[in-house]
């Protein structure tokens, strides 16, 4: 199952039906703190995780995720629509596995996503 | 005037010049300069009088009072030292005896019924046009002998009192001016911090509705909600491929903004080649849909493991291929990685209408375009933001063009991260 959090219903809705199409099983969530509560009740395989959310930001989620023994594995893709440095420095400072920058194709998230999960990552 | 002419000799005209040389600071020099006028003169009082620029005109302020300190600062009315005023008015020396033919020495009784001091003199401390106040010597010694070479030395005293506050205002404006430049400085600091965070905020809103462009159009073209017609697949085809010219130029704006106001951290990792190659195939690919051009990517050899700032190479490489796509209307754009002393080339190769020989020197040029009346959104940044970047990363930038066949830039990236250079000195 791929966990995928962003507060943005398209974007929500375009990753859930590109993932869907290709096979994936796939779970959502509009926010951090309901990312979290669902991550310790079923361990996703990988997780979509935006940066810039109200309240609690992908980069709090993360540092979350990545505190807690249970959780600490599960890799995460952050999804980034400033593609600032920063953004990008600070969200491998957390143990990001991989980042993509907003907007992007859906080739370009399949990449990504087979890359971290270790699959042959042909576009 | 010889030195053995002045009252004390050449040994105290030496320590007088010392006094000029002594401090940098014009009250110091001034205090001083009055304390030994006085002594070598033998006046009773000596002090220096001031006129301040937001003075009433009627009106001067002591600034230093041999024997006297207690006035110092005291405001005085003009109207009751008539030798000052008068001074300050002709502006030449004023002698005043109490004799009854002098006539500032009537007016001074008139005021006062006695002079309180049977000789004073007052010395304009003028420099050019501006007068700064005067030299205002007093002796209680009827018959002090005041010759002409002594009023002679307190004028050139008086003088360098000028020379010395007339340097101190000049130091002044100028250092006024310095900080004002500073403050100047700071701000448009601040304006351009505010711009790029503007910027960079008008972009997070710009990606969204793009990202739902973008990822709209692919589950339409993969058939997500039903098969297309050709002729649907062909539109959505030009919205999506517009959808990636438009983040093209918004990244290129951002990334002028930032390299404007040097807020650009790097970010060295190791990395392969394959990867960029196929995030660069994934991005480009919409562009060249159903255009007569082939894109293509190529690697020569085994290529190592790459130490570098992987964004700023891809958004390098971008900028390059997304220049050949535009120029290129039909033939081949060909990336191309190759090993060559330490370094890994890489060749952007297109077959478009090429670059004149002219042109070439002034490409990399900011807001330099090759065809100004191209309306292609904000022209001559792409480039020179290759090249800006190539220095932040320790990257060369070439090219090569022959009108009428095509261009070739080639981008030599060394495979070990320059790290005895401090990242953002140029290396082009």
């Amino acid at each position: 199952m791929i966990l995928v959090v962003d507060d943005n219903d398209d974007s929500l809705r375009i990753i859930q039906a590109v993932l869907q199409n290709n096979g994936y099983e796939v779970e959502v969530e509009r926010n951090g703190k309901g990312a979290l509560e669902r991550v310790r009740q079923k361990t996703p395989e990988l997780m979509l995780l935006d940066v810039m959310m109200p309240e609690m930001s992908g980069i709090e989620v993360l540092e979350k995720l990545r505190s807690s023994p249970q959780t600490s594995r599960i890799p995460v893709i952050l999804l980034t629509a400033k593609a600032q440095d920063e953004d990008v420095i600070t969200g491998y400072q957390f143990g990001a596995d991989y980042y993509i920058t907003k907007p992007f194709t859906s080739k370009q998230l399949l990449y990504g996503i087979r890359l971290v999960l270790g699959q042959q990552p042909t576009a | 005037m010889a030195a053995n002419d002045i009252p004390g000799g050449g040994d105290r005209l030496h320590s007088l010049a010392e006094v000029f040389t002594s401090s940098l600071d014009p009250k110091v020099i001034l205090a001083n300069l009055a304390a030994r006028t006085s002594e070598i003169l033998a006046a009773t009082r000596c002090s220096i009088v001031l006129v301040e620029p937001s003075m009433r005109s009627a009106k001067a302020r002591v600034f230093t009072a041999v024997d006297d300190p207690s006035i110092e600062g005291y405001q005085l009315d003009l109207e009751s030292y008539p030798e000052i005023q008068v001074a300050l008015e002709c502006g030449g020396p004023i002698v005043v005896r109490d004799e009854p033919d002098d006539e500032i020495a009537t007016r001074i009784r008139q005021r006062l019924r006695s002079l309180p001091f049977p000789l004073s003199v007052a010395l304009p401390i003028t420099y050019r046009e501006e007068r700064f106040g005067v030299l205002f010597l007093r002796f209680a010694d009827r018959d002090h002998p005041l010759s002409e070479e002594a009023l002679a030395f307190s004028q050139l005293i008086a003088f360098g009192a000028a020379v010395a506050l007339h340097n101190s205002r000049e130091y002044e404006e100028v250092l006024a001016e310095v900080r004002r430049q500073e403050h100047q400085a700071q701000q448009l600091a601040e304006a351009n911090r505010l711009r790029v965070e503007i910027l960079s905020s008008a972009s997070h809103d710009l990606r969204a509705p793009l990202n739902s462009i973008i990822g709209y159009s692919d589950l339409l073209t993969e058939a997500a909600y039903g098969r297309l017609t050709e002729a649907q697949l062909e539109v959505v085809g030009y919205i999506a491929s517009n959808a990636q010219s438009l983040l093209q130029l918004v990244n290129t704006v951002i990334d002028h903004a930032r390299l404007e106001t040097g807020h650009l951290p790097l970010h060295v990792s190791g990395g392969e080649v394959a990867g960029l190659f196929e995030e660069l195939r994934i991005t480009l690919q919409p562009l060249v849909r159903r255009r007569p051009i082939q894109l293509e990517f190529e690697t020569r050899g085994a290529l190592p493991l790459v130490e570098t700032d992987w964004a700023k190479l891809k958004r390098v490489l971008l900028n390059l291929l997304h220049n050949s796509l535009k120029f290129t209307a039909a033939g081949a754009v060909t990336l191309t990685a190759s090993i060559a002393n330490g370094c890994v080339a890489f060749d952007v190769e297109d077959t478009g209408p090429g670059i004149p020989a002219d042109d070439l020197p002034r490409i990399f040029d900011w807001y330099y375009r090759r065809n100004p009346d191209s309306t292609g959104g904000p022209g001559g940044l792409g480039l020179a933001i290759v090249k800006r970047y190539c220095e932040l990363i320790g990257a060369r930038v070439g090219v090569r063009s022959v009108v009428g066949q095509g261009t070739h830039f080639t981008v030599t990236v060394p495979v070990r991260w320059p790290k005895a250079r401090p990242p953002g000195e140029p290396a082009v």
